[in-house]
């Protein structure tokens, strides 16, 4: 396979058995897609363990809209939630496949959806760890202590904790310590410091000749790119945004340009699918560097980190000569010759909400449900309790999303974190299995399908 | 190491039946009427063929094969066809035929050169195939190597060569077989023993008219046992076609039928009421109909979902909520139905409410609940009879989104308050279970509107209910299972960070009942006529006779 040739990502992930484990994380999810297109194959090749990790907001959305797509959450994958504050994205695309001897991450900007993994224009990097191809294990072991931090920091389902323990002890190699890093590849992730700090520092001051920027989404005032420029001082930016797709404000990139920012903007040439792609292309007089991966050209994907009201992010830093290596990325029908003015470009307007603006009004629950399993004939809940409560409140109930609904009483006693067991009805078997972590629904079949099994 | 760009997962972007709920009307189609199907709309092709595989089993030139054998006979059948009538219709290759002759409309002869009339591999035969099993003219073989033509299959063949039995082609036709041009008058000569057209007055009528008919196979109108053949079916349905057409008033359109049998069942409906012999078949169309403006409902307020996106950059499921909270009000269901309801907000009514409150508006008598839901479904005049509602929705369209969107509410509700009293025990109800939860079956929706409506659900829940669970969630697997089977990219709307776009249009429409090939079927046997100046239709003696031995055999 070339090294530049389009990639097909289902082909990808099922081109080679001795995975065991399979860790994904993503934005948003279609459970139905996942389950027929990526779950099917990479289960038809023995890889058994599975773990999602996705926002918390577009979780809540793919349970509660989509429920009725799902057959196998809770027992043949775990799905955990990502809660970040409130409009800040848990942002990362990719899959990590690990097996006791192989690997593959396959790391990029489509999200894990059918338009995400085969719709779009997405861009992505595949990677491969084998004994005789050990180069690339520092970044597979980077990718997995991310991992295992978001884990620690986001995760606290008991079961994700026991399948990543399996997971390492079955791969040791995500563990041996390496200190020969690779000065071609770097994996960054932002979750202590941000992607253009870590940019700057690897440009280290170099007359950056060009930067080229293509994205989905600028922020509301082209914030990002003022500060690119600004950290970077290139001498042309060339800005990529698909017409009547792309979100951003023309106006803000016309005042940059008045503000003699070297900025001029280029349609993307196929408009027949959408570009959900990342990319920045720096050149300077030794090198070039591309930046691929879920961040946006935005404030919350490139200029903060978690916990100063920014996304969570992951990328690839590829770093090569000489500065037209990447051309294969932006080929005539991509990119026109011409430039034309921000107005041209059509833009969406960047009305909606913004994943990372701060929204200082926004309250966090009060209640948070961060685990849910069955042992024999308890359910067992994991719950984070948030701030004070209104003396009003007397009591809490569990309501079980069935038709009609089955409401448990719960017991809970103030103070940060508890456990609470509620008893069951004895008819409660015949009407909820679980939909995964936090999520009950009609139980089409009769049979109990609430255990996850590898 | 490199970032690359990822190649779309599909192939093509073609399909139909984007929800994936038509298949079940199938199964009942293919139960009630399986002889035919839509593409299958000549009565004459089953002897045609019949004898072409009598006579490529007899004799065939050295070599050939049967694909080789019956593209030349049925090439020499189609330029025949069009030489006699050229206004024949259902001739399969018809317009290759047509082109073809024009070319040589003044020469004595014609190549026989257009074996491509159609792409199939064994011409027209390729749809016939299939009803000609099912009809049992043609079995395979004991060893399943190969196919056989039975006795009702070699009778039918016989009369077929009888029909032409006079004709030079007839005689010469081996040579024909191989020859490369073919006489003109020996193509009009042919054609007037062989044209579609001519069935009534050649020998083959009698014998086709007994197989479609089935008289030796049992009558077996009940889907759940499965050991009977189904062919005594096309009886049942054929019989029931001649019994609406000896009460007809105006030609007997699928329109005409599906009306007559949704509401074949009520006392005051003048149009059609059925020989009694052949309820059992009404049921089970009705309950056709009832599923297939079941899947009608649900594909409009598909159409709706993506109207709304169309209009909008993206938006959320949950502002298409507010939507159509704000859309679905009192004073369009009122204008829809000509009711009047009184003007609360529907949505947050307790569904039982909102249909006591229809029941109510429509004026149908005070009483227990079941006993109102039995009431209705026994008038045909009723402004909440589910047909009336279907062709109230089926004649409005998405530039009145309030009125269409209310119709297509009232349509599932109407259908609820219908079905919602019948026997679960009846044969009929068999197809309300067809299809499962995978194919959203008429069981599952009567159900869980039953659930809603007895736990006082509020009618906003329950259009939530439907919008998420019947219409995206079912757009989004049946899209995945055309995906896997084909790699075809057939969803309509796009998902992407939580977010619903726009992608293309969808539409409502009904499945193909397979009622016009039909009776088109009947009038190829001169079972029924129609008065050019009334263009009432009436049944002839054959026909007569024919209906008399249904409904009298039936009932024995």
């Amino acid at each position: 396979m070339s090294e530049f040739a389009p990639l097909q990502l289902l082909d990808a992930l099922a081109e080679h058995e001795g995975y065991e484990t399979a860790v994904y994380c993503t934005y948003s999810i279609d459970l139905a897609f996942f389950e027929e297109a990526v779950l099917r194959r990479l289960r038809h090749n023995r890889c058994r363990r599975h773990i999602i990790f996705v926002d918390s907001e577009r979780y809540a959305d793919t349970i509660s809209q989509w429920r009725d797509c799902t057959q196998f959450v809770g027992q043949q994958y775990l799905l955990v939630p990502v809660r970040l504050h409130p409009f800040q994205a848990f942002h990362p695309k990719l899959t990590l496949l690990v097996g006791p001897e192989r690997g593959r991450l396959l790391l990029g900007s489509g999200n894990l959806t059918f338009t995400g993994f085969g719709q779009n224009h997405e861009l992505y990097t595949c990677l491969d760890w084998t004994p005789d191809q050990p180069e690339t294990a520092p970044l597979f072991q980077a990718t997995w202590q991310l991992i295992e931090t978001i884990q620690a920091q986001w995760g606290h389902n008991r079961l994700v904790n026991e399948a990543l323990r399996k997971t390492a002890y079955q791969a040791p190699w995500l563990s041996t310590s390496t200190t020969d890093k690779s000065e071609h590849l770097a994996f960054w992730h932002n979750i202590d410091t941000s992607l253009l700090d870590q940019l700057e520092q690897v440009v280290n001051r170099a007359e950056v000749k060009r930067l080229t920027i293509l994205t989905p989404f600028l922020d509301k005032q082209a914030e990002a790119i003022a500060e690119l420029h600004r950290r970077l001082q290139p001498a042309e930016i060339r800005l990529i945004l698909q017409p009547q797709q792309a979100v951003g404000d023309a106006t803000a990139l016309a005042v940059l340009q008045a503000q003699a920012v070297p900025l001029t903007c280029y349609p993307f040439g196929d408009n027949n699918r959408y570009l959900h792609a990342k990319l920045l292309l720096i050149e300077t007089d030794t090198a070039v560097y591309a930046l691929s991966g879920s961040a946006n050209c935005t404030r919350p994907a490139l200029l903060a980190t978690p916990l100063s009201k920014g996304n969570l992010e992951t990328v690839l830093l590829r770093q090569t000569e000489p500065s037209n290596y990447f051309d294969y990325l932006l080929p005539a029908n991509l990119l026109p010759n011409n430039p034309v003015a921000p107005s041209e470009i059509n833009l969406r307007p960047p009305t909606l909400p913004e994943t990372g603006d701060s929204a200082e009004t926004a309250l966090s629950p009060i209640l948070q449900l961060l685990d849910l399993r069955l042992e024999s004939d308890i359910l067992h809940l994991q719950l984070r309790w948030q701030g004070s409560v209104s003396t009003a409140v007397i009591g809490w109930q569990l309501q079980l999303d069935t038709t009609p609904p089955v409401y448990l009483p719960l017991t809970l006693t103030e103070g940060q974190q508890h456990t609470a067991v509620p008893l069951l009805p004895p008819d409660w078997g015949h009407l909820v299995d679980t939909a995964g972590i936090g999520q009950g629904r009609e139980c089409a079949r009769r049979r109990p399908c609430w255990r996850y099994t590898e | 190491m490199n970032p690359r760009w990822i190649t779309p997962i599909y192939q093509e972007e073609t399909g139909q039946d984007y929800l994936g709920l038509r298949l079940v009307q199938e199964h009942i189609v293919d139960f009630l009427l399986p002889g035919i199907i839509t593409i299958t709309p000549r009565a004459r092709y089953y002897a045609f063929y019949s004898w072409l595989l009598v006579e490529y089993a007899q004799k065939h030139p050295t070599g050939w094969s049967f694909n080789r054998f019956i593209k030349r006979r049925e090439q020499i059948f189609g330029l025949a066809n069009v030489i006699f009538d050229r206004s024949v219709v259902g001739l399969a290759g018809y317009q290759k035929f047509a082109a073809h002759w024009q070319n040589y409309l003044d020469a004595p002869e014609i190549p026989l050169t257009v074996d491509d009339y159609l792409q199939a591999g064994r011409g027209g035969y390729d749809a016939y195939a299939g009803v000609m099993r099912t009809l049992e003219l043609v079995a395979e073989h004991e060893d399943q190597q190969g196919w056989e033509v039975t006795l009702k299959g070699q009778a039918l063949a016989a009369a077929f060569a009888q029909a032409i039995a006079g004709t030079r082609y007839y005689r010469q036709r081996r040579h024909y077989d191989e020859a490369e041009t073919i006489e003109v008058d020996v193509l009009l000569e042919y054609g007037a023993g062989c044209a579609l057209d001519l069935l009534a007055q050649q020998p083959d009528q009698l014998p086709t008219l007994a197989c479609l008919f089935a008289f030796d196979t049992p009558f077996a109108p009940d889907p759940r046992r499965v050991e009977n053949s189904r062919l005594g079916n096309m009886r049942g349905t054929l019989g029931l076609l001649l019994d609406m057409l000896t009460q007809a008033e105006q030609p007997l359109t699928e329109n005409v039928f599906r009306r007559h049998v949704a509401n074949a069942t009520c006392t005051d409906y003048p149009a059609y009421q059925p020989a009694s012999a052949l309820h059992p078949f009404v049921a089970q169309w009705q309950m056709f109909q009832w599923r297939d403006i079941y899947t009608y409902g649900l594909y409009a307020l598909w159409s709706y979902f993506l109207h709304w996106l169309k209009g909008r950059d993206r938006d959320s499921f949950e502002n298409f909520g507010e939507h159509v909270a704000a859309v679905l009000s009192p004073t369009a269901v009122n204008n829809t139905l000509n009711l009047s309801l009184p003007s609360t907000n529907i949505g947050q009514l307790s569904l039982k409410q909102h249909l006591a409150d229809l029941l109510d508006a429509a004026g149908a008598p005070l009483g227990e609940w079941h006993e109102r839901c039995h009431t209705l479904a026994g008038s045909s005049q009723s402004p909440l009879n589910p047909q009336t509602v279907y062709e109230k929705l089926a004649a409005s369209n998405l530039q009145t989104p309030d009125v269409y969107l209310a119709a297509s509410w009232l349509l599932l509700a109407t259908l609820y308050l219908r079905l919602c009293t019948l026997p679960r025990e009846s044969a009929a109800w068999h197809w309300a279970e067809e299809g499962g939860a995978r194919r959203r079956s008429l069981a599952l929706f009567v159900a869980g509107m039953e659930q809603r409506s007895e736990n006082d659900v509020s009618v906003q829940e329950t259009w939530q209910w439907l919008f998420r669970d019947y219409v995206i969630a079912q757009h989004t697997l049946a899209s995945l299972d055309k995906w896997r089977q084909r790699r075809a990219n057939t969803f309509h709307f796009r998902y992407e960070d939580g977010w619903f776009s726009f992608v293309r249009d969808g539409r409502a429409d009904l499945s193909a009942p397979r009622i016009r090939q039909a009776v088109d079927m009947l009038r190829d046997l001169a079972l029924f006529a129609v008065d050019p100046e009334t263009n009432r239709p009436f049944l002839t003696d054959l026909g007569h006779q024919t209906w008399q031995q249904v409904v009298e055999g039936n009932h024995e």
